[in-house]
């Protein structure tokens, strides 16, 4: 009987071993695309010369760059889209204000459009609605619940001198987590 | 196995043998549709960004049947819902959930969603720009629930962003993983039945009527022709409305992206539940709802038949009535939403010229690069984006013109038309180019019949984006032409290298033509163009080589999409 027990307990530890042995490296391979790191960080980005922008109407840019899917790269893709708005006709350095927004809605990634009318950033997909500021449009204002958790992504952005002494307008492109109040960069 | 199947058919069939009773066979026709179809699609389909969209493109259009067998798969998967749904109401406002029943409803209410993750994992397989669109939202709803929806996100990604890695476990999941689920789930789902159906029967007595009859073949006959008729309509719906297939997936594509039908009673309630509240809406009441269905037969245990019979009733009509008015109020939007509407004809347009684009063969770059060297997609879509702040199209797209309206740019029309009224702002009007006006009132105005139709004669000429000097007897219209222009235009304008003595105005070697107009897209400061009067920038560096080749393309309203050189 003791023979019998010791066998059965023997064989349910070998199998189970095994099983586990063959389990192991199957867990590993799946849980790859958490330990995968893909090169991020800010990009920087060359969109236009001060001067050509035009003041107080937003202007979308569209961002290309080499983009890497697993095994297959991309010279030129498009990387992501931003909303500049120039605030004054100042053309040097010192006194150009701007603001630079990513174009990706912070709820869940569509990318916003302007409504010229209405003078406010509008997402399709939810409509999720912000002000020229990028703040949430409040719901009361609406009439319905805003989705959105946070306002949209500010990037940061300098005016940069060329050869010719001409100012460009470079902006640093950061996607964030989507969804949140908080802004996290996407590690 | 053989054993299974006998118990199975042979089971009692207590109430004997209904219509409403087949819904069960029919999911079970229907998955043996979707496994048939499904293999056989698999011949061909390929889960790969760059040849997915192209794949389904040749089973839809090449393969024999292929689009019929697409179709069927389809349809297929959307009956199957239907019939779920039906299948569910049927079995609660029936009371078929209570003991000894309450197993085969736990693992047939653990089927529900398995069949609605099939549906949603299969509909991202074409790698299409609206199927991708829908995934990103949905990945981002995983991603959202608390504590494990990052990791799970980036689990079922492969990563940070929809890729490569997304679309194999897609497909993994589609093909694999969701049907071997199934299958267990619904063999056991069969095996209770069985085992129930038996219980009740000996619970009922020796009833000898009830008794006598068998599942096999009396339920069976109905069953038979209740799935020939279910049969016969998605064939004929596969044969007389193809499925057809949107846009391959392109970044530079608008999107503005809905669930498929059966998930928009969801989509709906996360309008009411945003911020960090959104998970009730995509988490906790779909888990509640099941929840609450899953403890029904206890309550029947507890409660009592009456009670447990009333609250199932109530239950079907809560989730008919209030899925149906969730899944129609975003219906009823979305058709009044001019913009979301504007996008899908936007889309359909794409689609169509990708399919046509697709029989001269997909590059093995992929769909995405079909698309981005085509100027009658791309044309318009760059137009607006780098052009349309200051150059209107037919009286659209810019808000505050501040240049040429450019449709129908360099022909004969649009240059008759401006050289009879370059203040318009259709033409230079916007501008502070003045000479031309000049020109027109002094010379023009003052010109006679005769010479009028000479400078028409220059203007055709022009429209023909003339090269090359005509030797010095010709008599073809292309001399006159040039005659014409060398008496009426070559003070301001060059020509083959001549002209252009007084004011510099652009250049007409091949005015109009792509090459003319993608030399001045990229420096329109060049000298043979504005040189330093120019007020449009230089887009070279700006957008890449073969958007301005494929712009300029459309501008001079050609077709042909722009090759790799
Ligand atoms: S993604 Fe913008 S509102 Fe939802």
């Amino acid at each position: 009987m003791t023979r019998r027990m010791l066998l059965a307990l023997f064989s349910r530890i070998v199998a189970a071993a095994s099983a586990v042995a063959a389990l192991v490296p199957n867990v590993r391979f799946l849980a790859d695309p958490l330990r995968r790191r893909e090169e991020t960080g800010p990009k920087r980005y060359r969109l236009a010369r001060l001067a050509e922008l035009p003041v107080g109407e937003p202007t979308p840019f569209v961002l290309r760059g080499r983009q890497v899917d697993a095994w297959k790269v991309y010279p030129s893709r498009i990387l992501g889209q931003v909303w500049v708005i120039r605030d004054n006709d100042a053309t040097d350095a010192d006194h150009a204000r701007l603001r630079v927004f990513s174009a990706t809605c912070p709820h869940l990634g569509c990318t916003v459009n302007h409504d010229p009318e209405k003078r406010r950033f509008v997402c399709p997909c939810h409509a999720g609605v912000f002000t020229l500021d990028g703040e949430p449009v409040p719901s009361k204002e609406l009439g319905y619940q805003n989705p959105v958790p946070r306002g949209m992504d500010p990037l940061k952005w300098s005016l940069v001198e060329d050869e010719t002494g001409e100012l460009w307008l470079e902006v640093e492109y950061v996607r964030f987590e989507l969804g949140r109040p908080e802004r996290v960069p996407v590690a | 196995m053989s054993a299974f199947w006998h118990e199975w058919r042979n089971r009692p069939l207590t109430g004997g043998a209904r219509w409403w009773r087949t819904t069960g066979a029919l999911l079970l026709g229907l998955a043996g549709v979707q496994l048939l179809t499904g293999l056989t699609l698999m011949t061909v389909y390929t889960p790969s960004t760059t040849d997915a969209w192209p794949s389904v493109w040749y089973i839809q259009h090449r393969v024999d049947y292929g689009a019929v067998v697409r179709a069927l798969h389809y349809y297929a998967a959307h009956a199957m819902i239907i019939v779920l749904a039906v299948h569910l109401v049927r079995v609660l406002v029936s009371g078929r959930f209570r003991p000894p029943y309450h197993w085969a409803w736990i693992t047939g209410l653990l089927l529900a969603p398995v069949v609605l993750m099939l549906a949603a994992s299969g509909n991202l397989l074409p790698w299409g720009q609206k199927e991708l669109g829908q995934a990103q939202v949905e990945t981002h709803i995983v991603g959202s629930m608390p504590v494990l929806g990052p990791m799970l996100q980036r689990l079922i990604v492969g990563g940070t962003e929809l890729g490569q890695r997304a679309l194999s476990t897609f497909f993994m999941v589609h093909v694999a993983l969701l049907p071997l689920v199934g299958l267990v789930l619904g063999m056991v789902h069969l095996g209770q039945i069985s085992h129930a159906d038996r219980r009740e029967a000996t619970a009922a007595g020796a009833d000898a009527q009830s008794v006598a009859a068998s599942y096999f073949p009396y339920q069976s006959a109905w069953n038979a022709v209740a799935f020939a008729m279910l049969m016969g309509g998605l064939l004929y719906l596969a044969v007389t409305r193809p499925v057809p297939l949107g846009p391959p997936a392109h970044p530079g594509l608008p999107n503005s992206p809905r669930p498929e039908w059966y998930f928009l009673a969801l989509f709906e309630l996360r309008r009411y539940f945003t911020g960090p509240m959104e998970f009730v809406a995509t988490g906790v009441i779909p888990v509640a709802i099941l929840g609450w269905l899953i403890l029904l037969p206890a309550l029947h245990r507890v409660m009592g038949a009456v009670v447990a019979r009333v609250l199932a009733v109530v239950t079907a009509a809560v989730l008919v009535a209030g899925g149906g008015l969730l899944t129609w109020l975003p219906l009823q939007r979305d058709a009044a939403d001019a913009e979301h509407q504007a996008v899908l004809t936007e889309l359909e347009r794409v689609a169509r010229r990708a399919a046509t684009l697709a029989e001269f063969g997909v590059p093995p770059a992929g769909p995405a690069e079909l698309l981005e060297r085509d100027p009658v997609i791309m044309g318009p879509i760059l137009y607006r984006q780098h052009c349309a702040a200051c150059h209107p199209y037919g009286g659209q797209w810019a808000k505050e013109p501040k240049a040429a309206d450019l449709k129908g740019f360099g022909t004969e029309e649009w240059i008759w038309g401006l050289v009879q009224k370059p203040d318009d702002p259709r033409f230079l009007g916007h501008t502070k180019h003045r000479e031309m006006a000049e020109w027109s009132q002094e010379t023009l105005a003052e010109a006679t019949e005769d010479e009028r139709e000479e400078i028409r004669q220059a203007v055709r000429w022009l429209a023909g984006h003339p090269t090359g000097v005509p030797e010095e007897e010709d008599e073809s219209p292309f001399a006159l032409g040039y005659e014409a222009f060398d008496a009426w235009c070559i003070e301001c304008h060059t020509y083959e290298g001549e002209g252009g003595f007084n004011v510099k105005g652009p250049d007409f070697t091949g005015y109009g033509s792509a090459q003319w107009i993608e030399e001045f897209i990229r420096n329109p400061a060049a000298e043979k163009f504005y040189g330093d009067e120019a007020e449009m920038p230089a887009f070279a560096g700006k957008m890449t080589d073969v958007q301005i080749k494929v712009l300029a393309r459309w501008l001079a309203g050609q077709t042909d999409p722009v090759l790799q050189e």
